[in-house]
Formats: C-alpha cells, structure tokens, sequence
C-alpha cells in the first residue's frame, strides 16, 4: 500500500494544476457523486494543498464534514468508509470513461483517506490490493521521508515558493532587527486568531427536532453577531484546516423540552483533542412566550455563554494562550484589563497591541482595543494626541468591520472623550443594534448616556444590560451606583460601587464619597487606599473628574463625599472643570 | 482494520458480498451485474460501500427502535443511493446478456 502511495507521490503535478482539476471535476456534471461526497473531496484536497501528506483520519472527516458529534465511532458508524469507498469508485469510473484533462487526475489510494493528484491515469486492479491491508493508522510518514523518489511535485514547487519566501522573509527580518535591535533568535511569536467554533445541535426527542433546528438557526445568528468566534459553516465545518492558526471548538448541544420549560444542556469539546472542555446546562421559562421569544431567548442566552469577552470560550482563549501571544489574544486580555481598570494591565494590554498591529496593521479588533486602551490610559503629557490617535483607530475600525460592535464600541468611547456626545451616543446605539446579547456594549451606551446628562435613558440602559446577564456588567453597575449617589441612596451606592469588581479610580471614588457621605468610620481608610496609588489624587482630582466626562452636579457631590471622607480637595476645583 | 482474503476475484470479501446483496435486491440485473464485476474493477468499491451500509442497517434495525436511532433512516438512504448507482452503471454499459 505504502508502495503504491508513494509511486503515485512521485508523479504527482503540481497545486496549481491539482487545484485546476479539482474545480473542473466538480462543476462537471458527469461526475456522478453527491454534494456530501463532494464535500469530503474538497475536504481531502484543501487538506492535502496544506500541506497534510499523511491523510486525515476517519473522525476528523466525520466531524469537520459530515456533521457528527464529537463521540463519533467508526466502528458502529462507518459512514466514512461507506462515503470514501463510493467517491473513489465514482472517481475511477469518471476517469474510465471520460479520461484525464491535462493528463491530472484525482486518486484516493485504498486504506487512506488522502487525495492524490498524479499526472498519470490511475485505475484499481482487483489483484493491486489482493495483499494490502486496510489500516488507516499504517501509513508511516517517517518511512515516506526516507524515500528519495517520493518527493512531491505538490512540494518540491511548493517549497522552492516557500524556500524563496523563508529567505525573503529571514533577510527582512535581520535587517529590521539589526535596526530597531530587536532580539530574534529562537524566538517564534504566536499569533493567536479568533477560534471556530462548530454547533451541533440535536434534540433530546424526535417531536422536539424542528424547535431545536430553529433554536440552533437563531443561535447561529446570536454568535456571529458577538464577532469574537468564527462560526464554521454546518456539515462542512473545515476547521481542522492548517490555515487556521486559531483553534477550533465543538459544542454539542441537546435539546429538551416540557410543558414550561425548555433546557439546553451542552458541553464544549477542543477539536484538535477531542478533550471534553466545558459543559453545563441552560433552562428558560416558557409560560407566556412565543415560540419566536423563546427561541431568541435560548440563543441570546446560549451566544452570551460561549462567545461574550466573559464568555466560556474566550475565557479558555486567554487562560489557554502563550504569555507572549499576540492578536487575538491581545485583544481579549485587553478588554479584561479594561473592564478590572489595572493600569499595569491596561499598559501591558497597550503594548501588546501594538505589537499585534505592527504584524497584521489591518485588524479591526486589535485596532479598535487599542483605541479604548488609549483611552484609559490618562495622565500622559501627549494625551491630547493620544485622544485623537484613539479616535482615528476608531474610526478605522468601524471602516474595515462595518457590523462589528466591538468597533461601534471603540467609537463610542473615542468619540465621548473628544467630547462628542451626540455622536457617541449615536456610535453606542448602533453597537447595540449589531448585537443586541453585548450586555457589555449597552452598559458602555449607558454610562456614555448618564455621564453626558441622560441620566433616565442611562439608569434604563444600564438595567437592560444587567438583565441579560447573570452578573451585570462593571459600566451598568456603575451607572446604577452613581444614579443612587446623585439621588442621596449614599448606603445603595455604596453597596452597588462595592460589588463591582475592579480597581478603576471613578469606582474607588465612588465608593469612597459614599462611605464619606454615610459617615462611616471605613471612609478614610478608604481614602487611604486611593492616595497609596496615586498619592497626588486630591491635587489632580479636578484633572480626573475632566477625564471622566461626568456631570457637573455629580462630580460636585463626589467632591462633598471625598471632602466627609477627609479628603483635601480645592473647594470648587471641580466646578472649573469643563465637561461636556 | 479490516485484513483482505485476497482470495476472491472481487480483491475483497466485503465486495463479494455487497455484489451478492446488490443481486438479490436487484434480481433483474443480476447476470449484467455479474459480468460488469468482473470487468469493472472500480465497481468493487461501491459493491464494498453497499455490504458496509446494508450490514449497518441490520444491525441498528436489530438492535434498536427505529426512533431510537436517527442513523438508520441515513444508511437506508445510502443503500438506495448505492442501488441507484449501480443501476445507472449497469444502463450505461449495456452487455447484451440475459439476466
């Protein structure tokens, strides 16, 4: 067998031309396969263009191609052999009866699922594999490397490409390094892309399939609206693809429903191991509803907990990637380090991006964090510049991904910070529209619209934003905290301001003005708190409360609150301060 | 893993028996079917495919209630595709024998 692959090795032609047949074969209606069989051809192509010389196993086709769940077994379900046996058959009778265009033709060798592209026409002799075995695992890639004669037209045209792009790349390399005296030598940087996620979703009964089917349609539509995953297309899923530097996630999902209730229970496996990663299970109240409410109910539920920032997925993503990883990883430690307000984080987070932008300067996601990161990062003599550096990557985030609420976001922020509030405003709400699951995108829209003087339409976002999520996100808390403050509930703000779960300084404050207000003997302790950081906080006070863009009244009232807290801030600095 | 006899004249058994199933449940083809085999080597592999899925669907109708497995109506599906196939190949390569 081995022998056989081999000498059809050594002639094969080269990608483009394997490539060229391939289309030809498959627009050409005398072929006489079905779509599935279609896909499991372009599958073992695309696979074997990558660079993959070994074939791909019975599993990877049954997941990537035919839909099965991630507890696929060849042994009780052999429809992967059943398939490749009928393409190969279909493949050779093609060729019987038309011949070879250009002398290419298309080969998968028995005992392997690999497609070859040699330049001769290949027909199976009964008598040819009268001794073979069918043994998917004994192909013997070391034995294949030792063989002189079996090295690839595919490769050798292909290596001389990448031999010219190595040596091209390695001398642009040297001399960027010798310039900017950066170390390189054994270091290879991981750059991480978006992961890809593969739904399958079954029902636990046959009754329930067609609500299932439509639960998973809307489900489909929740995640690609998050824009954080790349959702693979259904049955013909390529995410073992070598392309795909990111990595790929299974989510297998059951349906079950009673009278009132429907429950999704679902469990998120690595592709690439099989290894069972997450799992958990959803349940959503149905008296009341219809059938369409309940639907996007589950998958706006369902999209929250795999693809949010917070989500299960991304979580993996970050705890899971190298330290010195960039792209998209960058990205998502970046908005942990926002949403925390750790100015080292948010520093490192900078640094990161950059660094992510210098390799692929055309990524919206990278562009428009970095633009926020900027953003939070005050106190710098050139901030002005860094205002309007931030808005420009906004805006050309918003350019390059149109439908993208992680850009809308950035602009939103950008803008507020410029000083634009309308057109903030206007930037938050088309976030929202985008993605209407971004719990973390309206409670942004809410503090923009509290902060610039909307308070009731920000006090009503903010409990929008908290509703779609077990724990409201920091910006809605904080905008209910300071709404309680600027009411005179100073033991209501104080108790919100505590449970949000960051360090950032208006948080700090708040919590602070509160207890001062409250007279409570733990305020100065708390102040003491503040000052250990920036013990330059009371004199630069007016300067942060400009940089938050709050209303008069409330940076007044927070000003009496640190002053009861034994604060010694300018009577009035505050008041001086333009706000928007 | 299967290991092949290497004995029989279709290069394997399962191709003999998906070339005996494919004639008794098309009995009309069953002498052209015969003769194409031995001429037509690329048949063995559907014949192969054919034993594979027809043996599935025995076994899952043995083993469960048809609403117990989803699968099987798929594997029916493809044994009527493979017969399909077959007959395709049999009206395209007329023998001019008697069934």
């Amino acid at each position: 067998m081995n022998a056989e692959v081999h000498d059809l090795k050594a002639c094969e032609v080269s990608i483009d031309d394997a490539r060229a047949e391939l289309e030809r074969l498959l627009s050409d209606s005398r072929f006489r396969v079905t779509e599935r069989q279609k896909d499991i051809l372009r599958y073992l192509a695309e696979r074997r263009f990558n660079g993959c010389d070994e074939g791909v196993k019975a599993y990877s086709v049954a997941l990537d191609v035919l839909g099965r769940p991630s507890g696929f077994d060849a042994s009780t379900d052999p429809i992967v052999r059943i398939e490749i046996s009928r393409l190969r058959s279909a493949l050779d009778a093609y060729y019987q009866a038309f011949g070879s265009t250009g002398g290419v033709t298309i080969h998968i060798p028995k005992g392997m699922y690999i497609a070859l592209f040699p330049g001769t026409l290949i027909a199976h002799e009964p008598d040819e594999e009268a001794h073979g075995v069918f043994d998917l695992a004994g192909f013997d890639g070391a034995q294949d490397r030792s063989i002189p004669g079996s090295q690839l037209a595919i490769r050798q045209r292909g290596r001389g490409l990448k031999l010219a792009g190595v040596a091209a790349a390695a001398a642009l390399v040297l001399g960027v390094a010798a310039l900017a005296g950066v170390e390189f030598f054994g270091q290879q940087v991981v750059i991480t892309k978006r992961p890809t996620v593969y739904i399958l979703m079954e029902a636990a009964e046959a009754r329930m399939q067609g609500e299932a089917s439509q639960t998973r349609d809307a489900l489909m539509t929740a995640l690609t609206q998050f824009t954080t995953l790349t959702v693979a297309k259904a049955g013909y899923a390529d995410i073992r693809s070598v392309e795909r530097s990111g990595r790929s996630y299974e989510i297998t999902i059951k349906y079950y429903g009673d009278a009132d209730d429907r429950s999704v229970w679902w469990q998120i496996a690595d592709s690439s191991t099989g290894d069972l990663l997450k799992s958990g299970l959803e349940k959503i109240d149905t008296s009341g509803k219809s059938p369409a409410l309940i639907r996007e109910e589950m998958a706006g539920e369902l999209a929250t907990r795999f693809a949010a920032t917070r989500g299960v997925i991304n979580n993996i993503e970050i705890h899971g990637s190298p330290e010195e990883a960039l792209g998209n990883v960058c990205v998502l430690r970046a908005e942990y380090a926002l949403d925390e307000g750790g100015r080292d984080q948010v520093a490192q987070s900078r640094d990161c991006l950059e660094r992510s932008l210098a390799k692929a300067p055309a990524d919206p996601d990278a562009t428009a964090l970095l633009s926020r990161v900027l953003l939070a990062l005050p106190g710098s003599p050139d901030e002005g510049d860094m205002r309007s550096r931030a808005l420009e990557l906004a805006k050309a985030a918003v350019s390059s991904a149109p439908l993208s609420d992680r850009a809308y976001v950035s602009l939103m922020a950008a803008q507020f910070a410029s000083g634009r509030t309308e057109a903030a405003v206007r930037a938050g709400n088309r976030a929202v529209e985008l993605n209407p699951n971004n719990s973390d995108a309206a409670a942004k829209l809410a503090l923009v619209l509290y902060s610039a003087g909307y308070k009731d339409a920000g006090v009503a976002t903010a409990h929008d934003a908290g509703r779609l999520v077990e724990n409201a996100p920091r910006d809605a808390m904080l905008v209910l905290a300071l709404d309680a403050y600027a009411s005179g509930r100073y033991s209501d703000a104080a108790l919100l301001a505590e449970q949000i779960n960051c360090t950032d300084f208006l948080v700090s404050t708040l919590r602070t003005a509160a207890l001062g207000q409250l007279n409570s003997p733990d305020a100065p302790e708390r102040l003491a708190e503040i000052k250990s950081k920036d013990p330059d906080f009371e004199r630069s006070f007016a300067e942060r409360v400009a940089g938050w863009h709050l209303q008069p009244d409330i940076a007044a009232g927070l000003e009496a609150g640190l002053a009861k807290a034994g604060a010694q801030i300018d009577a009035g600095a505050v008041a001086s301060v333009k706000t928007p | 893993m299967e290991k092949r006899s290497g004995t029989d004249r279709n290069g394997s058994g399962a191709a003999q028996r998906g070339l005996w199933r494919l004639m008794l449940k098309l009995p009309a083809m069953r002498g052209r079917l015969q003769l194409l085999a031995a001429k037509s080597p690329s048949l063995n592999d559907l014949f192969e495919a054919y034993d594979e899925a027809s043996a599935t669907v025995e076994r899952m109708s043995r083993d469960r209630a048809r609403d117990e497995c989803p699968l099987l109506e798929e594997y029916e599906t493809v044994c009527a595709e493979i017969e399909s196939d077959v007959i395709h190949y049999v009206l395209k390569h007329p023998l001019n024998v008697p069934d």
